[in-house]
């Protein structure tokens, strides 16, 4: 499979339908969610379309998990997991099931249709379930990888999966940390992201050759290696967090910790993150959206200029 | 049968009022109004029980009636009281049932409401056996509940069987009234449908051994009274959550 072309939710479900159809113990549900990779899959009886109804989805994913089998259930990340929050938190966490819960919809992807629709408060939402681990597929080698371990995962996880080419030419490191370093000759600035901004970072400062800003991508959330971060960070003078969730919502509680406890000292410290407001501005793309609400690749640009 | 689970139920309702008089907190009242089912079934080999596996493809969703449950292990000696108070004493047993003590002993984490019918289903897609759940009448107001019930006709789910304690009183109010409770509701949501006396033991090992053959789900509507057996709270709001005296309860104790 070319990464380099390819849509991430293509790469991550074509993978899943190949498990699927070769293990006879892995169900997919989903609450009436259209993914253009399982249309194939729609009549197969392991294929469960629970029509718009998520707590009923998840209880009925945990309830065949815990009988042995492997199931992914995937809709919009919103509904997945405020909807139907509950049912995560008691039958797939406290029950410790190793279900798959894939969010559609991160961030702003959907800028057209509403507050409903913005998935900017997931990450916290998910991360106060101890039992759950969360990988943001903010690159296409990701999702790849992911999706052709997936079995190997023995733990409840709420995979974020974008839309689009995330595609990054340089190496990705995948297996270790939690979280991707990439490392700008000249050490003075750092950016802590995920996701899709993190693609839109790289962007930034490969097409603008910002020598001087360099990139970590979280995204692995409950397995990030903060040790190995801390020693990277405290090695810049100025730090920029730019999440596409809100401030509350998302992941910089994480790094603010991390400053705290190690006593991190920066000359500027900026914070990039969607408003803590719900957001009643429709735009047709989601960079237009991102534009009119200051957390575009264009104002992250003007930041670093002025850190 | 009868006999034998008529002498069982005196045993459990026994133990369950000396756990309480010796200071283990359960609720009373929403625990006695489902004994007689829960006993029947159990002792009347509905519900499958093992020594050493516990209570498989049954769901207590209604998990304040968890009480019973443990009156039953005891009497049934699957575990000591010595080893129970220790365990209550050290915290490892208390007011929920849960799968990691004893070890998969019950088949779910019990206490949130609405939740088990969405989860049987589950079970029962992966089984040809009958996956039972006991749920509350309060509870049925509960969205969840009711996106189950739906899913269950629509697929045409055979073997779930769905237990109603209708004891007329939820947490805090007489329950009067309810349009999701009412007959002409629950019969046309395709399940095999039985409405009976929630007392009468004969009447309920008749009806679980029918279920049992019924080649489709179940929902069994069982008409209750909230703390049977003591008469000085029957039906009394006040102790849905709130213990009668020791003294009042020893009276009780045979």
């Amino acid at each position: 499979m070319k990464l380099n072309n390819i849509d991430i939710r293509d790469i991550f479900f074509e993978n899943i339908k190949k498990i699927f159809l070769k293990n006879n113990n892995f169900f997919i549900l989903t609450n009436d969610a259209d993914v253009f990779a399982l249309q194939k899959l729609k009549n197969h009886p392991r294929f469960i379309d629970a029509g718009v109804c998520e707590q009923n989805l998840v209880n009925i994913a945990s309830g065949l998990a815990r009988k042995g089998k492997k199931v992914l259930i995937y809709g919009f990340c919103n509904f997945l997991c405020h909807r139907s929050f509950e049912q995560i938190k008691i039958n797939i966490c406290s029950m410790k099931l190793p279900v798959f819960i894939v969010g559609i919809g991160p961030g702003f992807s959907f800028s057209y249709d509403g507050p409903t629709h913005h998935g900017v408060q997931d990450i916290a939402n998910m991360y106060t379930l101890p039992e759950l681990q969360i990988v943001n597929l903010s690159e296409n080698k990701l999702a790849h990888y992911f999706s052709r371990n997936i079995l190997k995962i023995t733990e409840p996880t709420y995979f974020r999966l974008d839309k689009g080419i995330l595609y990054s030419k340089h190496k990705f490191n995948i297996y270790s940390n939690g979280f991707n370093y990439l490392k700008s000759k000249n050490k003075k600035k750092i950016i802590i992201t995920s996701g899709y901004f993190s693609r839109l970072s790289e962007q930034l400062v490969y097409d603008k050759r910002l020598n001087d800003v360099s990139i970590i991508d979280l995204f692995n959330f409950k397995k990030l290696n903060m040790i190995k971060l801390y020693k990277i960070i405290k090695n810049y003078k100025k730090l920029i967090i730019y999440d596409e969730n809100t401030k509350s919502g998302g992941f910089s509680f994480i790094i603010n910790d991390l400053i705290v406890k190690r006593n991190l000292k920066f000359s500027k410290i900026k914070s990039i993150c969607s408003p803590e407001k719900q957001i009643f501005i429709y735009r047709q793309d989601r960079e237009t959206l991102l534009k009119d609400l200051k957390i575009d690749k264009s104002y992250l640009f003007k930041s670093l200029l002025k850190i | 049968m009868i006999k034998k689970i008529k002498i069982k139920s005196e045993k459990v309702r026994n133990i369950f009022l000396k756990l309480i008089v010796s200071g283990h907190k359960y609720h009373l009242g929403g625990s006695l109004s489902c004994l007689d089912f829960m006993i029947t079934a159990i002792y009347g080999g509905i519900i499958n029980i093992h020594k050493k596996k516990g209570i498989k493809n049954f769901i207590l969703s209604k998990g304040h009636a968890l009480g019973i449950i443990h009156a039953i292990l005891l009497e049934k000696k699957m575990i000591t009281y010595n080893s129970f108070k220790n365990q209550t004493s050290k915290g490892v047993i208390g007011g929920q049932l849960d799968i990691f003590n004893p070890k998969n002993f019950f088949e779910w984490n019990s206490g949130s409401l609405g939740h088990s019918v969405g989860v049987c289903i589950g079970l029962a897609l992966t089984t040809k056996q009958k996956v039972w759940t006991l749920i509350g009448d309060a509870e049925i107001d509960e969205g969840s509940i009711w996106e189950a019930l739906f899913f269950i006709k629509d697929k045409k789910i055979k073997n779930i069987n769905i237990v109603i304690d209708k004891n007329n009183i939820s947490a805090s109010k007489k329950i009067t009234n309810k349009g999701n409770l009412s007959p002409k509701v629950l019969k046309n949501l395709g399940f095999e449908y039985f409405e009976i006396d929630g007392h009468n033991v004969d009447l309920i090992y008749s009806v679980l051994k029918k279920v049992k053959k019924v080649k489709r789900s179940s929902l069994i509507i069982l008409n209750t009274i909230k703390g049977k057996g003591i008469k000085e709270i029957e039906n009394n709001i006040k102790f849905s959550h709130q213990l009668p005296s020791r003294e009042l309860l020893g009276k009780y104790i045979k």
